[in-house]
């Protein structure tokens, strides 16, 4: 067996291998969070985990709300509901929470004070405490019951539970609806979970069609579904318009459908080996790189046309000498455009890192099959098509011309002019909440669970740190006191520490219960009421069944730690007057982070490209050694500069989604400059054929992207598709210049 | 969660104590949907029986209802004073000044504070939203029972069976918890 066909088993023998490891993966491993998109801050970690778990805690949580009909109606289709959600494996009550909550504060009654108790008892007003429970134990329809006289006749975990409950939180079913609520149990933004969700919500949704029901949703997992399905629908219009563009255009350059199976062979062929390379790197695949692994189809495509090209010249070359006109600029294109999309593993978004190894792969593997498979599935040279023989005479033509002085200056000026009105009327983005319009039927549905139950979640936070975790619990105490001080109580609605105080505090609450409570009101009080168990709150009784009591999940939801650090989140629902100084604590505004992060590598973005271009000269002075070659990168270069002009000049502002765009533009303006480079004069003419076919493949299949609803996706796309533009029609400029215009076939 | 656990300073909620019912044997009492009292002002003592306990829990007072505002006035053992409008919820204790009372936990109390005074007006319609309400298929002689179940599972746990008697206006309300505890509501005859 000869090395090419080793090389060709071995590259078959990996597409199987990776087409059976995606078709097992790509429905479960699909994430469509777009805060994915952004990017991780791991200068400080504690910050990024907390910002992450706070992202986690609040996009688990799903509510919904059935009103209309009758109350049996309602009753049955909300029992119906939580059945089937259940059954699905995917939820879990919130009545769970509660059932706990209520277990984690009886075992502590002893030991915990509301912070208004705790003033009462410290100015020795115990009897108003043993009053309040002897006013339950009589009052009408009141909360005293046979079993807690056994065990808590002072009713001290009603009284945790009245107090400690935020007091917008609506306990009791609303008369005119039934609610649902409960957490996801598995990644919301996986497009399997939030498909067995909607499935269970749709089999809903047709059983009680007869009825005059209605459902309101509230929850991460309906907003995401809701981009997903955007993304997906998105991703078939791209793919099948392109599909359509290429079977169009290759039957115009060759007159054979023959062509295009091979083109879109090579497109399966590549990007399932590259999708599987990003799946088994990064264990799942974001949705909006496969939308941008749309656009390297057109990239991919490129690779094969060049070559198909080499037949319109000279249908009677071999397959070898074919393959040897463009192996040396297919390879320099394919480093240079594989260096571009590397460039992104060095960005801190696993999104951009997923897309750098599906498009490097993608397109190291269209290379290979380019000069490898192809070959052998050809079966022959094509014929020319009408399109090939109009591009060559037309389109080509403009290509080949050595362009004018006067020509060059006036494109050098224009750039500048255009550089400089971008620049005044342009303005940067990189505020995250102008990203994704979010679905307005859900945000009325929200709005509807929200007056319904009275529950608002909080983006905003305190973050607080300790050294220990019982520190950090010390530390989120004082802050509640500085903030009751302030009169700023009401802001916070949830804190870990209110419900699993530090020892200091356990310890201090549980003296002054016993001295300022137990001993001298509940002897008393027992005898008043005529029963009841005088050691209830004994030792031994209470800590009976405090081994086997955890925290509430939501207590542990606002805890995590990071290294040595332990840290906690203190949820905020509405803005704060004085903000608490103190080293241990810092207000977190998620959102400002994550558009303070962008913008951070927006700019970074930008030096990248200055970076990759410098390379991409360096590698290019490497391989020809000569300083001339540097005119290859003069029209990637003029691209670069006008793209972000032209687009600002156009409504759409300059952001790190942009910047990533340009990548791609260096990498594939850069191709299409080396073609132009190594194929001058007459003997090229074919080749321009293929640059133009490549890149308007490229344009049509990345330009849709432009019309998407994502921003960060509608800046990429934009951007691609104009910057490959201009480098194919800058990219005459690598011959230099003339004092006339003169035809380069005519050299 | 123990749904016992969820009211709080419910004690402040009196009820109306209303005189033995004008019924007597001889006497047709009209449907209980019949029943349609805007406005009262009822005297109420109650017993509370639970295991463990030497003695019923015995405490008296009135029950205010005007507009959509509901006054509970437990007189004895204790003086509370418990005012609920669609504001909000305060109270006053042995005649001092009213303090608003949070609405989180004690929302269970105003709930049935509204419950018992919709009871007292014979609004049986409105009650059907949080109580299967089963009225007396046919008026006999004496006095009529009407029956409600709490349909909300925290509220069943917290007052399991409620069976409200009278003739001519409500007369007793019986409390029947699923742990055996039970109360028992009198009420004066409203005045004439």
């Amino acid at each position: 067996m000869t090395k090419t066909k080793l090389a060709t088993a071995v590259l078959v023998l990996i597409f199987l291998l990776s087409a059976a490891y995606v078709a097992t993966h790509i429905a479960s491993d699909v994430d469509t969070n777009i805060l994915s998109l952004l990017p991780g801050d791991r200068h400080n970690p504690v910050l990024s985990d907390a910002m992450q778990k706070a992202s986690e805690d609040a996009s688990n949580r799903v509510a919904f709300a059935i009103e209309g009909g009758t109350f049996d109606e309602r009753h049955k289709a909300a029992e119906r509901l939580s059945s089937a959600l259940l059954e699905s494996g995917l939820f879990r009550s919130s009545s769970d929470d509660g059932k706990t909550l209520w277990q984690w504060l009886f075992v502590h009654r002893t030991q915990m004070l509301c912070p208004a108790d705790r003033e009462k008892l410290r100015s020795e007003q115990g009897t108003v405490v043993a009053r309040d429970a002897m006013v339950q134990w009589y009052a009408p329809m009141g909360g005293g019951s046979a079993a807690l006289l056994k065990t808590d006749p002072l009713l001290l975990t009603n009284r945790l539970l009245g107090c400690l409950m935020p007091s917008n939180i609506h306990l009791l079913t609303h008369p005119d609806a039934e609610i649902i609520s409960g957490i996801i149990t598995a990644p919301v933004y996986r497009l399997d979970v939030q498909d067995r969700i909607a499935t269970v919500v749709a089999k809903w949704t047709k059983d009680t069609a007869a009825q005059s029901l209605t459902l309101s949703r509230a929850g991460a997992i309906f907003h995401a579904a809701y981009g997903a399905t955007h993304a997906r629908s998105e991703m078939s219009v791209i793919g099948s318009i392109t599909t359509f563009a290429v079977l169009l255009f290759y039957w115009m350059m060759f007159r054979s459908f023959r062509a295009p199976l091979i083109a879109v062979s090579m497109v399966v062929f590549s990007l399932t080996i590259g999708l599987a390379a990003a799946l088994i790197i990064f264990g799942s695949i974001h949705a909006m790189a496969l939308v941008f692994g749309a656009a390297l189809i057109g990239m991919v495509v490129d690779y094969t046309t060049y070559y198909l090209v080499t037949g319109l010249a000279d249908p009677d070359r071999t397959f070898a000498a074919r393959r040897a006109q463009i192996v040396t600029p297919l390879t320099l294109g394919m480093v240079t455009s594989v260096g571009a999309f590397a460039a992104l593993l060095f960005f801190p978004v696993p999104a951009f890192r997923q897309i750098a190894i599906l498009g490097s792969v993608g397109l190291a593997t269209a290379w290979a099959a380019t000069l490898l498979l192809t070959p052998l599935v050809e079966g022959g040279a094509m014929r020319v098509g009408p399109g090939a023989r109009w591009t060559k005479d037309v389109a080509g033509q403009f290509l080949a011309r050595h362009p004018s002085k006067r020509l060059s200056v006036m494109v050098i000026v224009a750039s500048i002019v255009v550089m400089l009105l971008g620049a005044w009327q342009g303005h940067t983005l990189d505020n995250v909440k102008k990203f994704q319009a979010p679905s307005t039927e859900l945000v009325k549905e929200e709005a509807r669970i929200r007056a319904l139950t009275g529950f608002a979640p909080s983006s905003t936070f305190f973050l607080v740190r300790g050294e220990t975790r019982d520190s950090a619990t010390a530390h989120e105490e004082h802050l509640l006191q500085a903030l009751h001080a302030n009169g700023d109580e009401s802001a916070v609605t949830w804190a870990a520490s209110r419900f699993d105080p530090s020892l200091k505090q356990r310890q201090s609450d549980t003296i002054l219960i016993r001295n300022a409570l137990l001993i001298p009101q509940l002897k008393g009080m027992l005898a008043s009421l005529g029963g009841g168990n005088p050691a209830s709150y004994e030792p031994a009784e209470v800590s009976a069944k405090k081994a086997d009591t955890m925290p509430p999940d939501f207590v542990n939801g606002l805890r995590g730690r990071s290294g040595n650090q332990y840290w906690s989140i203190v949820p905020v629902s509405h803005p704060i007057a004085d903000m608490p100084d103190s080293p241990f604590v810092v207000y977190v505004e998620p959102a400002e982070r994550y558009s303070e992060l962008l913008g951070g590598y927006r700019r970074l973005a930008t030096w990248g490209l200055v970076g990759a271009v410098a390379l991409t000269g360096l590698m290019l002075l490497g391989y020809y050694r000569r300083l001339s070659a540097l005119r290859i990168l003069l029209p990637t270069m003029v691209a670069l500069i006008v793209t972000p002009a032209i687009t600002a000049l156009a409504g759409l502002p300059y952001s790190f989604f942009s910047a990533m765009g340009l990548f791609l533009v260096a990498g594939a303006g850069v191709d299409y400059a080396i073609f132009q480079w190594e194929n001058p004069g007459k003997a090229g003419s074919w080749t321009r054929v293929g640059i133009i076919l490549a890149a308007a493949m490229t344009c049509i299949s990345v330009g849709l992207l432009g019309l998407s609803s994502v921003l960060p996706v509608r800046s990429f796309g934009s951007t691609v598709a104009l910057g490959v533009f201009l480098s194919l029609i800058l990219s005459p400029f690598v011959r230099g210049w003339s004092e006339d215009a003169v035809s380069g076939e005519g050299q | 969660m123990n749904a016992t656990g969820l009211v709080r300073k419910a004690g402040a909620l009196p009820i109306l104590l209303m005189g033995v019912s004008l019924a007597t044997g001889a006497t047709a009492c009209p449907s209980p949907e019949a029943l349609n009292t805007e406005a009262f002002n009822r005297a109420f003592t109650q017993e509370k029986f639970m295991a463990g306990m030497d003695h019923p829990l015995r405490s008296s007072g009135r029950l205010v209802a005007h507009d959509n505002e509901i006054v509970w006035h437990m007189l004895t053992p204790f003086d509370v004073k418990t005012t609920i409008t669609p504001q909000g919820i305060s109270q006053s204790i042995d005649g001092g000044a009213s303090a608003n009372v949070g609405t989180g936990a004690s929302e269970i109390s105003t709930s049935l504070a509204r419950s018992l005074a919709a009871m007292m007006r014979g609004e049986w319609n409105s009650l059907k939203s949080i109580f299967a309400v089963t009225l007396p298929s046919e008026m006999g002689e004496g006095d009529w029972t009407v029956r409600l179940n709490p349909l909300d599972d925290r509220l069943k746990a917290l007052l399991g069976s409620i069976t409200v008697r009278g003739c001519q206006d409500v007369s007793t309300v019986d409390i029947k918890r699923p742990d055996g505890d039970h109360e028992h509501i009198q009420f004066d005859a409203a005045a004439s």
